[in-house]
């Protein structure tokens, strides 16, 4: 091969890289296009609201944050409990594109941040493949990377979380450390640790990391692979490493306090171990020492995790965390967590989730892995590493799936690449050696026909290599197809924008979310206070702007429990909590209307559970199924059920909405409701979005004669015309809405 | 008139029934005949033990033991209870707290009251006087063993959030058991040492680590997890049909995901024969055939999956073959 075609096979691959990153972004764009550049869903509004915080107010400001929207009245100290580095990278890109005089709104910023980032994946993914095998197998798991499901279901523009920059900062420090461990480079592992230091401030899947490099420099020990070139690599990794991650707030001291990092910190003093000896025994190259130094590295070991085991008894190392010894116990957060297993994305995966987040590249995948043993250096021990390690995590966890999905890519790419390789080459001469001797040795007598020294290695025919190359593009363009339709219909939507289709195929938006939290910003005074269920309490002070009981960052479970109190109990009992806590409204999400399923009386259950964990003598889950074991909403509802607060705002007046000869019909549980009117005496509606998904009541105040509300509703009911004149209101609300 | 009612009631309950005290030393000399047993009921005792006035948590075991039954919860949980018991009775205060069973053969009269069709269940009835009395909706609370656990600690657990009892489970050391794990451990590390240089050359074989690795990942990728977590059953069944495969894209049957797991591995092997063997084969012929074979079956193997995939998604549009 002539210089000027390795210049030009260098550019071709620039090229394509730059068409895959382009093709990547492009893909994640649906969502920007059909609705409009808007933050997606619920946790990204807080890392917008503290990307706001950090733009206006500066670095030093956002790390003193406390925000006292949120958890009220405890408040939260952002700047200590958060893994900054998203905000801190759209900070700097929204900062650097002033400077270079491109005025980009920073909310643009943040919704076109995850796609520019996927687009750096793929190169990483480039990159890491590369050093598995060859630039042709990496353009392949560059283009896989860049349109797999599983990534784009977290990185589409608009979902700006912290898996978006994560999943690129993982693969560049894999590769930064594959990179190392091959050159036994000090300046590759410092990078690794950069990039480690980065990953650390982004996401809290960064154990991942801490945890798989030990795992691979372990394995590599074990068989016998030791060089100074894993002592530098690691070593370098190791040091930097967690001392740059220490900075981070919200990590402080947990690298040497907990149990999740123990194991990087024992591998660590495993290699200065084995390197003393190494050294010894090179310079005394005696082997009866041999047996002596087995049984010193035997002993090191023993005392070291006996003393980590102490150490761990004695309270001076944190044993795994809730969040991460659930994955190992998985019927651990169910009983004694029920906020995290409350969460739909931590909920096990079945296996059409698998296929279809990467359909293709799935059954490929244990080929690669095979791929992988039979070349078997210490980059694929990395891989088949991470390929077990990762699908364990997946299969327990859904939003897992997207630590495995670079694996995937990345093995059934080198697969793919092998088999073409093979099929797309002329055939070559190659030395005939092992694979004859089997059969020889099997039948001894055969062994007349004498072998040749040389055999062609390859397809000798052109029919033969069509038929392997058809269909294997065949399945690649399939799985494009399948990528683009999964994104389209399943991964870009922004949930708080829905879509439906009028009767003509136009497309209908559905906006009742950002109605409601609009008519709040603009109804509600400064300081009123919101009680909703936890999940939407990111997007009330992002989009409302007030100050909420609960939110989206799960850390104190006894006051979301109080909230789950105070909408499964009687509204008497429900109206002392919330006047404890100031509370001004209640927001509850519905869906029967529409049929959207995603609302609270689906969650309720969990905020019973979650309730009854801290409340048990207040709130029984099980008084909330019927005597058969059923969870219903219609007229055989328990008693406690039709009492609760959420019940009673859920269907407040729902009815009249099918008007006087209707059957009100509830679209998400397929139950027909009631007909009778329920009474609300501790609350007015104070505002119901168009199609009724949210809905907002405004807590009365006390009684100014100091009776219950209770005492104070039914003594009003004697006024039988001050009622009579209410409902006619009442229909004729229900009448226009009939005529809408 | 309403003076003269509650005189009336308390009148009533005066004829009806027998104080908290009477009640605390009829169960105390119940339990003083065995303090590691549960108290067994029938239906007499156990409406003397549950009725109102109560100063003391009165839980009581509803089961089946009988064999007719062939309920192993039941006796799995009868174990427990006991356990539960003794380390209450052992530590726990004096006539706070008391434990019985009844078992259906004993009291049919109660299970026909509570409409029960399905043991073994604990209710829980609360002290309505005295000094840890609690009000509860109903006249009992339930402990559910299939949600909550059949393990003692677990009950124990629940016992301490519904009545402040805490309860310190102290399992028996079973020596039998610790014996033949001593016997087990001393055995194998034994055969460890003196077979130490086979299994290291075991351990070090390629083929096993591969073998492993990749069943692991094929297992894992085909909702292994989650089979384990849901228990779903192996197979169902469909207007009296097995059914293989189940409705609906969050579920799974076991046998299913089996299959799926199969698939994978079928299309992974015949995409790595066509690295493997295809190139070696001399013959041309031989290798257009060979080719021409691996990849049909490839690409139909791959076509069933689709098929499958189809099946778990209705509105999926891709399809190959089949």
């Amino acid at each position: 091969m002539g210089a000027s075609t390795a210049a030009d096979a260098v550019w071709l691959r620039v090229v394509i890289l730059v068409a895959i990153g382009v093709l990547s972004i492009s893909s994640r764009l649906f969502s920007v296009i059909r609705f409009e550049s808007v933050i997606h869903e619920f946790d990204p509004w807080f890392n917008y609201r503290s990307t706001m915080q950090l733009v206006e107010k500066g670095f030093y400001e956002f790390l003193n944050w406390f925000d006292d929207f949120s958890w009220y009245p405890l408040g939260r100290v952002v700047g200590g409990t958060v893994y900054p580095g998203i905000m801190i990278t759209a900070g700097a890109a929204h900062w650097i594109m002033n400077k270079l005089n491109f005025p980009v709104d920073i909310r643009n910023v943040c919704v076109f941040l995850a796609p520019f980032f996927s687009a750096f994946t793929a190169v990483a993914c480039y990159l890491l493949t590369t050093e598995i095998k060859d630039a042709s197998a990496g353009l392949l798991a560059a283009a896989f990377i860049g349109i797999a499901p599983g990534y784009i279901s977290r990185s589409v523009a608009g979902s700006y979380d912290n898996e978006g920059i994560a999943i690129f900062l993982l693969m560049i420090t894999f590769y930064f450390w594959l990179k190392a461990l091959k050159l036994g480079s000090s300046f590759y592992g410092g990078l690794t640790a950069l990039f480690y230091f980065y990953m650390v401030s982004a996401w809290g899947g960064y154990v991942f990391i801490i945890n798989l490099i030990p795992l691979h420099a372990f394995a590599l020990l074990l068989m016998g692979r030791f060089t100074p070139r894993l002592y530098v690599a690691y070593s370098t990794f190791y040091v930097i490493g967690t001392l740059s991650s220490m900075q981070i707030p919200f990590v402080g001291f947990q690298p040497t306090r907990t149990s999740e990092h123990m194991a990087a910190l024992g591998i660590f003093g495993l290699l200065q171990i084995i390197a003393f000896i190494e050294m010894i025994r090179s310079h005394l190259s005696a082997n009866q020492f041999q047996s002596l130094f087995q049984g010193l590295i035997l002993s090191i070991f023993l005392v070291g995790f006996a003393a980590l085991v102490a150490l761990t008894f004695g309270g001076y190392i944190a044993p795994w965390t809730g969040r991460f010894y659930s994955l190992w116990d998985t019927g651990y957060a169910k009983k004694y967590i029920p906020i995290i297993a409350s969460v739909s994305e931590h909920q096990p995966t079945a296996w059409p989730a698998f296929f279809f987040d990467l359909q293709l590249l799935m059954p490929l995948f244990p080929a690669g892995i095979y791929f992988c043993f039979q070349e078997l250096r210490d980059e694929h021990v990395f891989i088949i590493i991470y390929a077990v390690t990762g699908s364990y995590f997946a299969g327990v966890m859904v939003r897992l799936m997207l630590t495995l999905t670079p694996c995937v890519c990345i093995a059934s790419a080198f697969a793919i690449s092998k088999v073409l390789d093979v099929y797309l080459a002329p055939p070559k001469e190659v030395l005939n050696d092992e694979p004859e001797e089997e059969t020889a040795a099997t039948k001894p007598g055969d062994k007349a026909p004498e072998r040749p020294k040389t055999i062609l290695y390859g397809i000798k025919d052109f029919d033969s290599r069509l038929a392997v190359i058809v269909p294997i593009s065949v399945v690649l363009v399939l799985f494009a197809w399948h990528c683009t339709w999964v994104t389209s219909s399943a991964y870009s939507s922004p949930s708080i924008v829905l879509a439906s289709q009028n009767r003509d195929g136009s497309q209908h938006i559905i906006d009742d979310f950002r109605e409601a939290y609009y008519w709040l910003r603009q109804n509600s005074e400064p300081d009123d206070k919101i009680l909703s269920w936890w999940d939407y309490g990111y997007q009330i002070t992002g989009m409302a702007n007030r100050t909420v009981l609960v939110d989206n960052n799960t850390w104190n479970n006894t006051h979301i429990a109080t909230v789950g109190k105070a909408m499964s109990c009687s509204e008497d009992v429900s109206y002392e909590i919330m006047k404890r806590h100031d509370v001004k409204f209640v927001l509850v999400i519905f869906g029967a209307v529409l049929g959207y399923s995603g609302d609270d009386i689906n969650k309720f259950l969990w905020m019973v559970r979650i309730g009854e964990g801290v409340y048990p003598n207040d709130v029984s889950e099980r008084s909330f199924f019927t005597d058969r074991g059923e969870y219903r909403v219609d007229d055989q509802a328990t008693p406690t059920m039709k009492n609760s607060v959420m019940y009673k705002t859920s269907y407040y007046r729902f009815a009249e909405l099918y008007g006087p000869n209707g059957n009100p019909y509830d679209r998400v549980r397929n139950q027909p409701i009631p007909k009778k009117a329920i009474n609300l005496h501790t609350m007015d509606e104070a505002f119901t979005s168009e199609n009724f998904i949210v809905r907002i009541y405004q807590v009365k105040d006390l009684d100014n004669l100091g009776r219950s509300l209770n005492a104070a509703a039914s003594f009003g009911k004697s006024k039988r015309k001050k009622r009579a004149s209410v409902k006619v209101a009442a229909t004729r609300k229900a009448r226009d809405d009939d005529d809408e | 008139m309403r003076v003269v009612g509650i005189l009336f009631l308390s009148l009533l309950s005066l004829v009806n029934a027998y104080s908290s005290d009477y009640k605390v030393n009829k169960l105390n000399k119940l339990v003083a005949e065995s303090p590691a047993e549960p108290i067994t009921l029938d239906t007499k005792t156990f409406n003397l033990a549950t009725e109102t006035p109560r100063n003391y948590s009165m839980f009581v075991v509803l089961t089946a033991e009988g064999e007719q039954f062939q309920c192993s919860p039941c006796k799995a949980f009868a174990e427990e209870i006991r356990l539960v018991t003794k380390s209450f009775h052992k530590k726990g205060p004096k006539g706070q707290a008391f434990f019985g069973v009844l078992d259906f053969a004993n009291g049919k009269e109660v299970f026909h009251k509570y409409k029960l069709t399905s043991v073994p269940f604990v209710y829980h009835f609360p002290p309505t006087e005295g000094p840890n009395k609690r009000n509860i909706k109903d006249e009992f609370e339930i402990y559910d063993l299939n949600r909550l656990g059949v393990k003692a600690e677990d009950f124990a657990f629940w016992i301490e959030k519904h009545s402040g009892h805490k309860i310190h489970i102290s399992r028996p050391i079973d020596f039998k058991l610790y014996g033949t794990y001593a016997i087990m451990a001393v055995s194998s590390i034994g055969t460890l040492v003196a077979l130490r240089s086979q299994i290291i050359a075991f351990l070090s074989e390629k083929k096993l680590w591969q073998m492993m690795s990749l069943s692991f990942i094929v297992i894992f990728c085909s909702g292994y997890m989650w089979n384990q977590i849901r228990g779903p059953p192996f197979m169902g069944s469909e207007n009296g049909k097995p059914a293989m495969f189940a409705g609906g894209f969050q579920n799974q049957y076991v046998a299913e995901s089996q299959i799926v797991g199969i698939i994978y591995g079928l299309v992974s092997v015949w995409f790595v024969l066509l690295y493997t063997q295809v190139p070696k084969i001399q013959n041309t012929a031989a290798q257009r055939s060979a080719a021409f074979i691996l990849a049909t079956l490839f690409i139909m193997t791959y076509s069933l999956l689709l098929r499958v995939f189809t099946f778990k998604n209705g509105g999926y549009p891709f399809t190959l073959f089949l």
